[in-house]
């Protein structure tokens, strides 16, 4: 029913639209790229709370985090849940370290962007020294 | 404007689940303000860098949103459907008309109804609260023996207290004593002679009944319940040496010692390990295991405790070899399940818990199969969730009901 009524609208209103380049800016900036694994889960070698991972991710310049600090949250709790990662208390503090099964996902996505161009890779090179 | 407390109010409206507030809270809490903290240092005052921290946490409805969906109760199927199956496998052994168990029916319905309720119960409530309640539950388990100790009533030897419909009996004990040893162990506040003091008084009240199914039952809880607590290797294996010779002593000391006042249970340990002496349970059972089939016959000899103490073996005679073996694989696969959901719980207590539950719902069915081939003597264990009765039915479900309420919290404890 609605998804029949939607078509025609696009047929019959939507037609005179113009998809101008700020639409196409309010969209983008809707999309919140999702944190990739690829991203926290070498990070999470060593024990890290949230907000030390916040802090790394502003040092290596990954947009995702400003304005969005909460994302991290977000994507740490469905990592733990996952089993990728496990978490402990200290205090009032959360942090988490990879489980062996993160490990095991881990060295399998490192073989994977190995595989790829050796641009990628020199860039990832430049990543890990960062840490 | 909004300050941190708004925020975390506004994230937190979106989390359906109330019991995963209070972590999101705190961890929020803890970074919002390690934030402002760090905005006050760059020489901000108080109010905007609160405001700072707050904005660059971006949308609160997003991260709510988000966070229900990964905070939203779960529940095992895997762990639900096979229980309810085994639970409607008890009315197997009463069906058949010639053991002339109908009248059991009924009851029965009342007793998986119950344990349905229980579980249910367990799972609903949060199992971080009993934590405090472990002396309580422990002083209780104690009270309740005390009553049935000086009990007016007396079944194959066992003492029990009865007053009109109320009944109180050694089993319903063991619950409060796992769910009190679980607390002991997690909370590793009482030295190891402390808790062997605790597990005596427990252990002598069981054998004063006495009961030994009941004795070993709670015997194996605390000890596996001891392994995987935290305390050293050193200690688990000082402890080991320490109960085995105990327990080797004691044996040859039964063995050898002429029964003065004659108990039935004892005798009966007594008979299978001496060659010469027969046993009528046991030669019942290596007669009936010998002449089974593949799909059952109905000839069935009478036995007395075919629906409680023998229910496997009622099973495998009168529906097959096929159905009992169906039944034996549907009672691993929850012990297996339990054991997979231990796997994720980080939580001590949670997974102490769950062990003492596999623990005894393990050693039951254990030993009720080793009973079948003769290897180990004759006692009354029922199968957790099959056998006939409220004791079955009911620690079965205990155990259940706990490991779904653990596995149903796991997100966020």
């Amino acid at each position: 029913m609605t998804e029949t009524r939607f078509k025609q609208a696009m047929k019959n209103q939507f037609k005179k639209m113009q998809f101008t380049e700020t639409h196409k800016e309010a969209v983008r900036k809707g999309i919140h790229e999702e944190l990739s694994d690829q991203v926290l889960l070498p990070m999470l070698q060593t024990m890290r709370s949230g907000y030390e991972i916040t802090q790394l991710l502003y040092t290596k310049n990954k947009e995702i985090v400003s304005l969005n600090e909460g994302i991290i949250y977000a994507s740490l709790h469905r990592l733990e849940q996952q089993q990728l990662i496990i978490s402990e208390w200290y205090g009032n503090e959360k942090r988490y370290i990879l489980s062996r099964k993160g490990v095991k996902v881990l060295t399998k996505l490192n073989k994977e962007t190995d595989k790829l161009p050796s641009l990628q890779l020199l860039l990832k090179e430049v990543r890990y020294a960062n840490d | 404007m909004r300050t941190i407390k708004e925020f975390i109010q506004q994230v937190k409206g979106h989390i359906r689940n109330k019991e995963a507030h209070e972590a999101v809270e705190k961890e929020l809490t803890y970074h919002l303000a390690k934030s402002k903290q760090a905005w006050q240092e760059k020489g901000y005052n108080d109010a905007v860098a609160e405001q700072q921290a707050v904005n660059e946490m971006g949308n609160a409805t997003n991260l709510g949103v988000s966070l229900n969906q990964i905070h939203q109760p779960k529940i095992d199927w895997l762990l639900v459907v096979p229980f309810v199956l085994a639970a409607m496998c008890s009315f197997l052994p009463l069906l058949p008309a010639e053991l002339s168990l109908r009248h059991f029916i009924m009851r029965n319905v009342v007793i998986v109804i119950g344990g349905i309720a229980v579980t249910i119960f367990l799972t609903r409530l949060d199992f971080r609260k009993l934590e405090r309640y472990s002396t309580h539950m422990y002083v209780l388990g104690c009270l309740v023996f005390l009553i049935i100790l000086n009990g007016n009533q007396m079944m194959n030897d066992v003492i029990f207290f009865q007053a009109g419909p109320l009944e109180l009996k050694g089993w319903m004990t063991l619950p409060l004593f796992l769910i009190a040893f679980a607390g002991f162990f997690a909370k590793q506040k009482k030295s190891l002679w402390w808790l062997l003091i605790l597990y005596s008084i427990g252990a002598y009240c069981y054998i004063r009944l006495p009961d030994f199914s009941l004795f070993c039952t709670y015997t194996v809880i605390v000890a596996i319940l001891f392994y995987a607590s935290s305390f050293s290797r050193k200690q688990k294996l000082a402890c080991t040496i320490a109960f085995s010779f105990l327990f080797v002593a004691l044996i040859s000391y039964l063995m050898v010692v002429p029964l003065a006042p004659y108990n039935f249970s004892l005798a009966r340990m007594k008979t299978i390990y001496t060659p010469g002496l027969e046993d009528n349970g046991v030669s019942y059972i290596s007669n009936v295991m010998k002449n089974l089939t593949w799909f059952g016959n109905s000839k069935v000899i009478w036995e007395i405790e075919a629906h409680t103490n023998y229910v496997l073996l009622t099973i495998l005679q009168t529906y097959g070899i096929i159905a009992g073996v169906a039944v034996v694989c549907l009672l691993g696969f929850i012990i297996f399940r339990i054991a997979y959901t231990l796997a994720s719980i980080h939580n001590e207590y949670g997974r102490l818990l769950i062990v003492g539950g596999l623990a005894y719902v393990t050693t039951q069915i254990i030993y009720h199969i080793l009973m079948l081939f003769g290897l180990v003597p004759l006692m009354s264990m029922p199968i957790p969730f099959i056998s006939y009765g409220v004791f079955p039915m009911l620690l079965g479900s205990v155990a259940i009901g706990l490991t779904l309420s653990i596995y149903r919290r796991k997100s966020y404890i």
